[in-house]
């Protein structure tokens, strides 16, 4: 096996052997790689842009992140993720959940923004309320 | 065009850390954007349809199913996202939103979809399906 180490290197197609193409970088950056069976699939695409494990019971606590700078704490059962680096628009997708029991965790109808997007928390009496775990994931395109 | 024909491909400063270049002109973490874990399980009739990283399932009680992973995770700070498949009951919003707190751990994770209508906000139910996601960090 040979090992190559470097900062930049140029390359198209990432290949097992002769015949087997893993990946193809485009011109603009973009990776295809091959899916588990026949089909390719993007790379850039089906990566989480952001991901966050929070407190939102008190002082708001991230436990750990992937592109997310802060939280706002708004008022109870709100809160609004802000990215590090902004999504490129609004059409992103986010799924959110909770650890209480039966708890529903909901998408603002209309802060959802590239730079943040805002979710609130409802008990199982339709209530704002705050939840000790919130996790949440952002999938869709970088700015 | 060049082709590079390889086994692994590994960080330089990091082992565990590739950044990839994402749609616009930011670049994003390669492993942090990965999902580690997933499993589509068939609740009615208790099986897996398909997974990867999920070793077994485990039906606990009504709208109350753990899946237990492969390859843990680091710590319990990791991420996931839930939605379920069931039909009829037109009138009712079904998710898959909440976990169970006091089983949530490195290697497993407990879920409890719930259903909704204009007289019930949460009530426990048992889906035909619950499909799991999760990002976060491998041990």
């Amino acid at each position: 096996m040979s090992t190559i180490v470097g900062t930049n290197i140029e390359v198209t197609n990432l290949k097992y052997d002769s015949d087997t193409t893993s990946m193809i970088i485009s011109n603009a950056g973009q990776v295809t790689i091959q899916g588990e069976g026949t089909a390719t699939t993007n790379l850039q695409q089906g990566l989480a842009k952001a991901w966050v494990n929070f407190n939102g019971s008190g002082t708001v606590a991230t436990r750990d992140t992937h592109n997310i700078s802060s939280i706002n704490d708004v008022t109870t059962g709100q809160y609004a993720p802000n990215f590090s680096n902004n999504m490129a628009s609004a059409n992103y997708t986010v799924t959110l959940v909770n650890g209480d029991n039966h708890y529903v965790t909901t998408l603002h109808n209309t802060l959802v923004q590239a730079g943040s997007y805002r979710m609130h928390n409802l008990n199982n009496s339709g209530s704002y309320a705050d939840s000790t775990i919130i996790m949440s994931n952002v999938n869709g395109d970088l700015a | 065009m060049s082709t590079l024909v390889i086994d692994t491909i590994q960080g330089k400063t990091t082992a565990g850390s590739v950044n990839v270049r994402g749609e616009g002109s930011n670049n994003t973490n390669l492993q942090q954007g990965l999902v580690k874990h997933w499993c589509n399980l068939q609740a009615d009739g208790f099986s897996i349809n398909d997974s990867f990283n999920n070793a077994s399932c485990t039906d606990y009680a009504q709208c109350n199913y753990a899946y237990t992973y492969t390859n843990a995770f680091a710590n319990n700070d990791y991420c996931p996202a839930g939605f379920v498949r069931d039909g009829g009951d037109v009138n009712y919003v079904k998710v898959m939103q909440s976990i169970d707190g006091s089983n949530f751990s490195t290697t497993t994770i407990t879920v409890r979809p719930a259903a909704s209508n204009a007289s019930s906000f949460t009530t426990a139910f048992d889906p035909a399906q619950c499909c799991l996601s999760i990002t976060g960090d491998l041990a």
